[in-house]
């Protein structure tokens, strides 16, 4: 009984172990484009499916994640970071502010494709 | 749809409105040039300015002094017609994007509430010419159509603001609206936006430079 008892501990250790590990490594679905960047924000953050659009839409994902090295876009993978990292809110030299850098991408893409919203409200809905 | 809206219509409506009101301001003063000679010899730009500052200042005229309620609504009125299109931020947002030029922006809820003075202040004067029997005998129904055309933009954008109606949709009809009213002021009475001025130094050189008095 008390070996039994052991062995049951343990598998639940074990599950639990192995569903701490999944999730620290599984990315959840990006379904809002929030940041916290914007402290003061008018509207509320953008709706956006990261799955929608890399995955079912197949856009390369070069059109919107970049690090641009003498003109060439050289993102990958090991690169990620927070778009705000280079984007600040604030104008910063020839680095488009943050909004406007999310503005330009997105509806820019959904104007030259004729895909997806362009209004106010149905990228920020109340 | 959104596409055409928001972009050669918007081109047609701005180059009607300034197109439109250059011929019109154009034509009324060669017009008086031909007609009203006289004008001339008594237009005098002391007298004119005098005139147009104490029209512009709220209750800088004996006439608004007499009308409070007009005064207010009439100031309230206009001054939101103005600032809030003009200092909105989407508004802003959206020429910063096309010409990367943009004014200073007023917070979102301040252009909430100026919209609703501009509609309670919209109320009053539709009340006033319902109810005053010297502005009724004037009104027709011209002067609410005008009314309703300023008014249009504003409860359009304060419904696509609040998505009252499907996002889309409603900016379209908002942006038809604003278009509407650009395309109305040079063919309509609204065209006061600029002749105001043209009428306001006419007769304060009138009784100011001529007769030794002031309008206001």
């Amino acid at each position: 009984m008390k070996k039994n008892n052991i062995v049951l501990y343990a598998a639940i250790a074990g599950l639990a172990l192995l569903w701490f590990v999944c999730s620290a490594y599984a990315q959840d679905e990006i379904k809002l484009l929030k940041n916290d960047s914007f402290i003061d924000r008018e509207r509320p953050g953008a709706v956006f499916s990261h799955t929608l659009h890399a995955d079912k839409a197949g856009i390369d994902c070069l059109a919107c994640h970049h690090i641009y090295k003498n003109g060439e876009n050289v993102w990958d993978d090991s690169a990620e970071t927070e778009c705000a990292e280079c984007h600040k809110v604030e104008s910063g030299g020839k680095t488009m502010p943050l909004m406007k850098a999310f503005h330009t991408n997105c509806k820019g893409c959904h104007e030259k494709e004729n895909k997806g919203p362009l209004t106010c409200g149905e990228c920020h809905p109340k | 749809m959104y596409e055409f809206v928001s972009g050669p219509l918007v081109w047609v409506a701005f180059i009607v409105f300034i197109g439109g009101m250059i011929i019109k301001t154009v034509g009324l003063i060669s017009l008086s040039k031909k007609k009203d000679k006289v004008v001339y010899n008594h237009l005098n730009l002391d007298w004119s300015m005098r005139s147009i500052f104490r029209w512009l200042v709220p209750f800088g005229s004996r006439g608004m002094r007499e009308n409070p309620v007009l005064t207010i609504a009439g100031f309230v009125f206009h001054i939101c017609l103005l600032a809030v299109p003009l200092f909105l931020l989407g508004h802003n947002i959206l020429w910063d994007e096309a010409w990367g030029i943009s004014l200073w922006s007023m917070p979102d809820r301040i252009a909430d509430w100026m919209t609703l003075f501009l509609i309670a202040a919209a109320i009053v004067l539709i009340i006033r010419r319902i109810v005053l029997p010297e502005v009724k005998i004037v009104t027709t129904s011209t002067d609410y159509i005008l009314l309703a055309i300023a008014c249009a933009p504003f409860i359009t954008g304060y419904m696509a603001y609040h998505q009252w109606m499907d996002a889309k949709t409603i900016t379209i009809i908002h942006i038809l609206c604003g278009e509407l009213m650009l395309i109305s002021i040079p063919f309509t009475k609204l065209s006061h936006m600029i002749l105001f001025f043209l009428s306001r130094a006419h007769i304060g050189s009138e009784f100011g430079e001529r007769r030794g008095t002031v309008t206001w």
